[in-house]
């Protein structure tokens, strides 16, 4: 199955928010009327019943001017995500088409991925004891329809596709702005394989976006999964075979005992 | 000082022992059959006991709160009968312990042993490690609940080291379960523990004749034997 | 619009002034990120505020509220300094070549025939010399000095740079680099679009700053072609339809102008001072007559002048415009109000007043999706229900998804919709309500010969119990009486009372053979300009982009390769292309008029000198009624043709008193007062926000967050202080002034709540339209302790 991505296009978003109401619509997730944030962002974090939302920065810039940057937030579909590699029951998981699909019924609440997703992405509640993310409609996809956002996006500032064609189609744009003198970037980081949202950012640098500033796989999930775990499991199952072959020792040698071993009073 | 024995048994286990004992049995046996059902797909068959996918979580913690209190509650109340005792230790336990391999696999009998106190050799090694790694896993255990004061990057170093503890805690509690519920001669200390907390005479002369003399009980029959006689 | 939102795309250049294109039209914006992308269109926003719009632009320019006529006024005279307009356009298309009669003059910020009594123009002298035979007399070379072309420059000689800058607020370099931007489009090959809105109508000047882009877009040549035009950017999916259908309050359908008492006693009277000589609207009798047919039917004929007496007529020396109306109301002179979805309490100007006035009324029926601020006003924050003797009628109304019918866009193209699903309770459709309310007065009024039920017995209602939407789209569109046969042009209509039509505009959208075209959905675009002709259907006779007659040269071929309308074809004789042509389709460029792309105006060109304003044959530039300056291009600080009402009653705010300029605006996250009500889109855009500069922000030891009130002359408001880098002072005449916005769709009902910031404008219009000026006020801000 070909691999499937969401671009991301910054220098197209214009932070209407529809991608934000899409969702909670496609997903039947319930308004959250909070205090206000200060800024136009609707608030200050993704949320159980937010899984996905605009950033809104203001920077002021050399010339006197002023950026204001929309970033539409949500999981990212990590390449190689960290949430899949530590979810114990497998209610995270990496479809053949590059979503990283999630599953509420097989969720157990441990919140190992909310832990180690390095974006930040998972939250959870502890009245549903479920984590909840953007799982980039995989049932629309699945229906050959696009995600809900990219459908409501007005500006094609995201659009959804092949992922070949659409880094291609990243690289073509950056290389466009490039030449209109905007130092771009394809946000598509390699730390976590790639992702399958991915950005085109103008001039600046991804943490500017709200991007982590040192973006890494978490390295502990190998101390874990490939070390501290096994020599664990190691010494037990040792413990588990010495001690069967004591239990067959000890019935060798009360093989003669009449009660067959029992001891008694 | 009236004797310690009535009906040819001894007390080898206090109430607040046994129960602190159970709670902390009970809550490793929910605790580790819950992880391995959320950790393990081969015992995912095992989740429904706990309350499936929507409780079993919750309930590990909770036992493993069950399981912190039953540790700090022995490490505080048996301070002085049991830490301190299994910290102690004279040349009858290093040599019981040279023994042990033996007595395990039942080559040689506990009798083989110079005399133990209440707590053997074996025991107190037991006691060391279950004392490590009950604390190695509370301690991580609960710095993973409270979650919020190590950190992302705290949390999944801790979670590592966690479930190691758990492992390692769990390869010394098969032998200890082994021993105490199907050893052939030390399985009467099971009955002891999860009974009224009371050995045969018989039983804490040939294992405990060390602590019989302390409590001032003359050994029933002591010897170079030390083995039984087998009434039968 | 002359154009239409996918012809975006076209543009090589768009200057967006006066409104908030991204924020307000996201969809329409899509198409401008296109040309951006695919043709390297350069994108200009001028806005007092760094919007949503101006995030995306490639040149932005802060401006001061209210002085758009100085912005443009210095482009025009940058582009005639320069040699930087469509010379061939100007010469050909444009009354630019015309002489205007002698004695014409503009003193002291007056043009002549001024009567400061009435406050209103003689406008005897902004005429055109006419020769023998009544024709305008042309100089060809534009070099007389009465000739339009060397009056406009006369005029706009005093809006050099220097001068717009200091006015404006904008940045010199800005100013400058702007200008080069959108100049460019004068080249023939290339076409500049102009996109405004709200923010460049609602003031004292509103009409003058639209004939200021009309007039720029004249020099450069970008009207009637792809990826030009003046695009009015109308505020949501039906506005245009409803102005097409007679909701401005001087209008009946189809821009006919509402009769009056006085000069308008019968239908020939009103034919005969409405009909214009020349142009288009000649035809203007077919219209009225076919409308009154659509009214009366069997009941207009031409001895009863087909009905025209029963048509309720404006009295002489009352406006009938909204400030007027509240005006009267509350004077108790209006009895009753039927308010269809209209949240005047909210959207109205000084709208506390408004409020207070609707207590004089002895009944209101306010029909809407729920009970809004209007319907609620009787206990609105500081009334006291006891004392008000308005009984309230509140009627459920459908929504757009509840019912079927059209919705015509601010490109002019009609959609129709199909009911999505039935209304929920009580609800029912506006076209339900309506009719039962006329069914019930006919019942009332039956055998009942007075004045009064004349009109009402004599109006032809066929829509029975349950309205059948297209029953009445067949009717606007119009037909022939005899057989009820569906027209498919205007051309057909006649004044002989042998035709019918609701709205003479639309007609030709609902035919015999081709059903109804607003619900014809091909997706075919021949021209690769994006004007899906099978799409809809665009008013007048589907022609996607008007007056393209001017999108090909005087000799009718195309101006420029890739953007092609319609081309002479020679061979046939005829007027071929993609789009239809706006033009008699036989008229060849060398006929007389071959080369009169305007066919709506007499004269068959664009007007740069008019005389149809109120204030005057070219733009001026005046300040707002509460300004922080005076007015430097003359004595004459406020638009002097505009009304004044009560400055009791509507206290005026001095500089001093209230230094900052405020404008009333909104987010893209919010519909009016409606999406309050749904919580998706509440929680999106919780409080009231006032986006205050940081300069402005220290002055008053602010900080975001911070709970603040706002002051005007007339009333106060609160609200959250929002600090912000993207509000800043401007430098105006060498003052430092500065600036606060509050959106207005807040108010005391929904499932989030705020103060409405309309409490605090002005009550003052446009001398045109009455439009209120919303976009430039003066108030001060203070922190809540």
């Amino acid at each position: 199955m070909a691999e499937v991505s969401i671009l991301v296009d910054i220098t197209k978003c214009i932070g209407c928010k529809s991608c934000e109401v899409a969702c909670k619509q496609w997903w039947q997730l319930p308004a959250e009327i909070a205090s206000w944030t200060g800024s136009y962002q609707s608030h200050s974090d993704l949320s159980y019943n937010r899984w996905t939302m605009v950033l809104f920065r203001e920077k002021e810039t050399a010339d006197g001017g002023v950026d204001w940057i929309f970033r539409k937030e949500q999981c990212m579909h990590c390449q190689k995500p960290a949430c899949v590699a530590v979810c114990p029951t497998q209610a995270l998981a990496r479809r053949p088409d590059g979503i990283v699909d999630y599953d509420p019924a097989k969720c157990i609440g441990c919140q190992y991925c909310v832990e180690f997703c390095p974006f930040d992405v998972p939250r959870y509640d502890a009245a549903a004891n479920k984590i909840s993310k953007c799982n980039m409609c995989a049932d629309r996809v699945d229906a050959g329809m696009e995600p809900a956002c990219v459908k409501a996006c007005p500006t094609d500032a995201l659009t959804f596709g092949p992922r070949e064609k659409l880094l291609a189609g990243a690289e073509a744009r950056v290389a466009e702005l490039k030449e209109a003198g905007v130092a771009a970037q394809v946000y598509n980081p390699e730390a976590v394989g790639g992702t399958h949202y991915v950005y085109v950012l103008p001039q600046g640098q991804p943490s500017e976006f709200g991007f982590p500033e040192n973006l890494r796989y978490p390295s502990t999930i190998g101390l874990w999964k490939s070390g501290l775990q096994p020599v664990g499991e190691g010494v037990a199952a040792l413990s588990l075979v010495v001690t069967l072959a004591a239990a067959a020792s000890a019935a060798f040698f009360n093989r003669n005992r009449p009660d067959g071993g029992e001891h008694h009073e | 000082m009236s004797s310690p024995v009535r009906n040819g048994r001894i007390r080898m286990f206090n109430l607040a022992e046994r129960l602190t004992h159970g709670a902390a049995a009970l809550s490793f046996v929910v605790l580790l059959l819950s992880s391995a059902s959320m950790m393990w797909s081969w015992a995912r068959w095992l989740m429904p006991v706990f309350g499936g996918p929507r409780w079993v979580a919750l309930v590990h913690v909770w036992a493993g709160y069950l399981f912190t209190l039953a540790l700090v509650v022995a490490l505080l109340g048996g301070f002085r009968s049991w830490v301190l005792r299994v910290l102690r230790w004279g040349p009858n336990d290093l040599a019981f312990v040279r023994h042990f391999l033996a007595v395990y696999f039942s080559r040689h009998s506990y009798a083989d042993a110079p005399p133990q106190e209440r707590f053997n050799g074996g025991m107190k090694a037991w006691s060391l490690v279950a004392i490590a790694g009950g604390l190695g896993v509370a301690v991580t255990g609960l710095l993973l609940a409270f979650k919020g004061s190590v950190g992302h990057a705290g949390f999944q170093v801790v979670l590592g080291l966690h479930v190691l503890f758990a492992l390692l805690l769990t390869a010394g509690v098969i032998g200890h379960v082994y021993l105490a519920a199907f050893h052939p001669e030390a399985r009467q200390s099971f009955g002891s523990m999860f009974g009224d907390g009371t050995v045969s005479l018989e039983y804490a002369s040939t294992h405990h004749a060390a602590w019989l003399e302390e409590v001032g009980v003359k050994p029933q029959r002591a010897g170079r034997a030390g083995v039984p006689e087998r009434a039968h | 619009m002359t154009n239409h939102p996918r012809d975006f795309e076209n543009t090589d250049v768009a200057l967006i002034i006066g409104s908030n294109l991204a924020e307000n039209h996201p969809l329409a914006f899509r198409w401008l990120e296109k040309a951006r992308e695919e043709r390297g269109a350069k994108v200009i926003v001028v806005d007092p505020r760094f919007t949503r719009t101006a995030a995306r632009a490639d040149l932005y320019a802060p401006i001061r509220p209210g002085t758009d006529i100085a912005f443009i006024g210095g482009l025009i005279n940058l582009a005639l300094s320069t040699g930087r307009y469509h010379e061939e356009y100007v010469r050909t298309y444009t009354n630019a070549s015309f002489l205007v009669k002698e004695g014409f003059d503009f003193q002291d910020g007056y043009f002549t025939g001024y009567d400061a009594t009435k406050r209103a123009y003689d406008k005897s002298s902004w005429a055109y010399e006419t020769d023998a035979d009544g024709k305008p007399v042309r100089d060809m070379t534009l070099a007389h000095p009465r000739s339009v072309f060397q009056l406009m420059k006369k005029h706009y000689a005093r809006y050099d740079v220097e001068t717009v800058v200091s006015v404006t607020g904008v940045p010199k370099e800005r100013y400058l680099e702007i200008a080069d931007a959108f100049l460019a489009s004068a080249a023939p090959e290339k076409t500049g679009s102009l996109m405004y809105a709200m923010g460049g109508t609602q003031h004292t000047v509103g009409s003058e700053n639209v004939r200021a882009y009309a007039i720029l877009q004249l020099l450069l040549g970008n009207i009637g072609r792809p990826g030009g035009g003046v695009n009015a950017m109308r505020g949501h999916a039906n506005v245009q339809g409803s102005t097409d259908l007679a909701l401005l309050w001087d209008n009946l359908p189809g821009y006919l102008a509402v009769p009056k008492e006085d000069i308008h006693p019968d239908l020939a009277t009103y034919l005969a001072k409405e009909t214009p000589k020349a142009g288009y609207w000649t035809n203007k009798p077919k219209f009225v007559v076919s409308l009154l047919k659509a009214f009366f039917d069997a009941n207009a004929t031409r001895e009863n002048d087909f009905g025209y007496d029963w048509l309720p007529k404006a009295p002489a020396g009352v406006n009938c415009s909204h400030l007027a109306i509240f005006e009267r109301m509350s004077k108790g002179l209006i009895r009753g109000m039927i308010s269809f979805a209209q949240n005047v309490v909210i959207d109205g100007a000084h709208s506390g007043f408004e409020a207070k006035a609707m207590e004089k009324l002895e009944w209101l029926v306010a029909t809407d999706l729920f009970e809004t601020e209007t319907a609620a006003f009787w206990k609105r924050p500081g009334a006291d229900p006891k004392q008000i003797k308005t009984e309230v009628f509140l009627l459920p109304a459908a929504s757009f998804l509840e019912k079927s019918g059209s919705v015509t866009n601010t490109g002019r193209v009609l959609q129709w919709r199909h009911q999505a699903s039935k209304p929920l309770g009580e609800a029912r459709s506006d076209a339900w309500i309506a009719s039962q309310i006329m069914l019930r007065l006919k019942r009332l009024y039956a055998g009942d010969s007075s004045p009064a039920a004349v009109p009402i017995n004599n109006l032809y209602w066929p829509y029975g119990e349950e309205p059948d939407p297209e029953q009445v789209a067949r009717e606007i569109n119009g037909y022939d009486v005899a057989s009820r046969k569906l027209l498919p042009s205007f051309a057909k209509l006649a004044d002989d009372g042998s035709t019918a039509s609701g709205c003479w505009v639309y007609t030709g959208f609902f035919q015999e053979e081709l059903g109804n075209l607003a619900d014809s959905r091909k997706t075919d675009d021949p021209s690769g300009l994006g004007y899906y002709p099978g799409w809809g259907y665009a008013w007048p006779l589907n022609r996607r982009i008007l007056y393209n007659r001017a999108g090909a040269d005087p000799q009718g071929a195309p101006w420029a390769a890739d953007k092609k309308t319609i081309w002479w074809d020679a061979a046939q004789k005829k007027w071929v292309g993609y789009d239809v042509p706006d033009f008699v389709p036989t008229k060849a460029p060398g006929d007389p008029g071959g080369t009169d792309p305007f066919i709506m105006n007499a004269e068959g060109v664009g007007r740069i000198f008019s005389n149809t304003m109120a204030e005057g044959p070219f733009p001026e530039h005046y300040e707002p009624m509460e300004c922080p300056v005076n007015n430097i291009f003359s004595e004459v600080n406020l638009n002097p043709a505009v009304h004044l009402f009560d400055p009791v009653e509507h206290p005026v705010g001095s500089f001093d008193k209230y230094p900052v300029i405020c404008s009333t605006w909104r987010v893209t996250e919010h519909m009016g007062a409606y999406t309050r009500h749904i919580p998706w889109l509440a929680e999106l855009v919780p409080v009231l926000w006032a986006e205050i500069s940081p300069s402005l922000a220290k002055a008053r030891g602010l900080k975001t967050g911070d709970k603040v009130k706002i002051r005007s002359a007339r009333d106060e408001v609160e609200a959250y202080a929002l600090v912000t880098p993207r509000v800043r002072p401007l430098r105006v005449l060498g003052k430092q002034v500065e600036q606060v916005g509050l959106n207005w769709h807040f108010g005391y009902t929904g499932y989030v709540t705020g103060d409405i910031a309309n409490r605090l404008s002005p009550y003052v219009g446009d001398a045109n339209t009455w439009i209120p000026e919303y976009k430039a006020f003066l108030v001060d801000v203070e922190g809540v302790k």
